[in-house]
């Protein structure tokens, strides 16, 4: 979905020296040395044919008659929820191209969505503070849903649960699966702080791990859980051998940033394979090349099996 | 073929690593190159490479060592340990972990134990059957007294 730039508000229309609204886009003259925001609203249909749409990408299509003109920020909104912030940026294309915007985790949107621009105006003439916006857009899709739980019982140390659920999200929804974080708890159980894992196989648990597993406040039948424990016993970066009816993973302290996702995968169905450019490495996931890690055709097709996979 | 320390790393570094095929492809250069890799600055290498020691004859010092280590996943590896260890190895580096304060290694370490306790081994447990904060270990302590 599209709107053409020159339905775009200014936020601080003192900070700008003109705005021309034009056919084709709209030109805005930023004064010496200020910043500004600009916001365009989206047409939402939020529903299509009763599925509600998953928010994929925002778009952007504008030029800077100098690099004093540049976009430093593109924030989006669902409604008045922000979804994503690009901070950070310095923007100035010299032609109308299309620059996207990745809104991780997909999620559902409700309410309608803006986008709001963040620009830097350094020059010192309005020749080099001019910019122009020819439109701004926002992809939805629809994508296979993977809802993760997170129960915490020691945060790791190397990466944060942030960091891991993106790097999930970064395999995933190439694939066409969208990881939503559906839950997180606290579990104050010590004694459980190093789970014994045996010899995590498929189908063969430990009672810790059954006692452990157990804990599944808020979680639906098809929903997944990722434990977060100080260390499993012996020592792994994590394991997914669960009880039958509780699907799930524990992702040890000192697991690698792609560990969540590779054990969650091995929840969805997937097996190791030599090859260190996929996430299901069984070479671990600390030796990645070429991250993201990929997941190919046929485990793509065991995931979409997966009753742990909802449709849209 | 003896296996190099690159070799050893990379077979460690999996998730999930399968000590048990890592220690049996591994022979007797194996023992310093997981001394190396129980050094290493990734700690979950380095607890790795802690517990594969302990299924190797030659390389349980490398478990002794973990247990007075300042990194807590490093003792954890060490207490996860000693089930593989003899009995005198294991209850010399028990003796170790046992004071640690930390439930975690206290539970592994408790389990690890056969019933030929040493006379610290005794104490120990017998402070943790009255005075731990866990339920759990109190429990494993008298249980493990009784059953001596």
């Amino acid at each position: 979905m599209w709107t053409h730039g020159h339905t775009m508000r200014v936020e601080n229309p003192a900070g700008l020296a003109s705005v021309w609204r034009a056919g084709f886009f709209i030109r805005v003259v930023g004064r010496p040395n200020t910043t500004n925001w600009f916001h365009f609203a989206v047409p939402t249909s939020v529903i299509v044919k009763d599925k509600r749409q998953m928010t994929d990408s925002v778009m952007l299509r504008f030029r800077a008659n100098s690099t004093a003109a540049a976009v430093t920020a593109v924030h989006v909104y669902d409604g008045e929820r922000r979804i994503v912030n690009h901070d950070g940026l310095n923007l100035s294309p010299t032609a109308f191209g299309l620059n996207r915007f990745d809104v991780p985790g997909k999620p559902d949107v409700l309410w309608g969505i803006g986008i709001s621009i963040g620009v830097r105006f350094s020059g010192s003439t309005d020749a080099q503070n001019t910019l122009e916006f020819a439109a701004a857009g926002c992809d939805f899709k629809l994508l296979e849903t993977v809802r993760l739980h997170v129960k915490v019982l020691t945060a790791p140390t190397r990466f944060t649960i942030d960091q891991m659920i993106a790097g999930m999200r970064e395999s995933y929804e190439p694939a066409g699966f969208r990881v939503v974080r559906a839950s997180d708890e606290n579990l104050n159980l010590p004694a459980l702080n190093v789970v014994d894992v045996g010899t995590c196989t498929r189908g063969q648990t430990t009672e810790e791990q059954r006692t452990l597993f157990g804990n599944r406040n808020n979680v639906g039948t098809n929903d997944v859980v990722a434990y977060f424990v100080q260390a499993t016993n012996p020592p792994l970066n994590g394991c997914a051998a669960h009880p039958d009816g509780r699907p799930g993973a524990v992702v040890a302290s000192g697991a690698s940033r792609w560990t969540l996702g590779h054990e969650i995968g091995h929840v969805l169905g997937l097996n190791h394979v030599n090859d260190n450019n996929r996430l299901m490495t069984g070479n671990g996931t600390d030796n990645i090349t070429n991250p993201p890690p990929d997941l190919i055709n046929s485990e793509i097709t065991t995931m979409r099996n997966s009753a742990l996979t909802v449709n849209p | 073929m003896p296996i190099s320390l690159d070799e050893l790393r990379r077979l460690l570094s999996s998730d999930e690593p399968d000590y048990r095929a890592i220690t049996a492809a591994a022979g007797p250069e194996a023992a310093e190159h997981l001394r190396v890799l129980a050094r290493d600055d990734n700690v979950m290498l380095a607890s790795k490479a802690v517990y594969a020691a302990s299924l190797l004859a030659d390389a349980q010092h490398v478990v002794d060592e973990a247990a007075a280590s300042d990194e807590p996943l490093l003792r954890i590896a060490s207490a996860s340990a000693l089930t593989n260890l003899p009995e005198d190895a294991r209850n010399r580096v028990a003796e170790r972990l046992i004071d640690a304060g930390d439930v975690a290694v206290e539970k592994l370490v408790i389990r690890s134990l056969g019933p030929s306790l040493t006379p610290k081994l005794e104490q120990s447990l017998g402070r943790l059957a009255d005075n731990s904060n866990s339920q759990t270990i109190r429990d494993l302590s008298r249980a493990k007294l009784t059953d001596r």
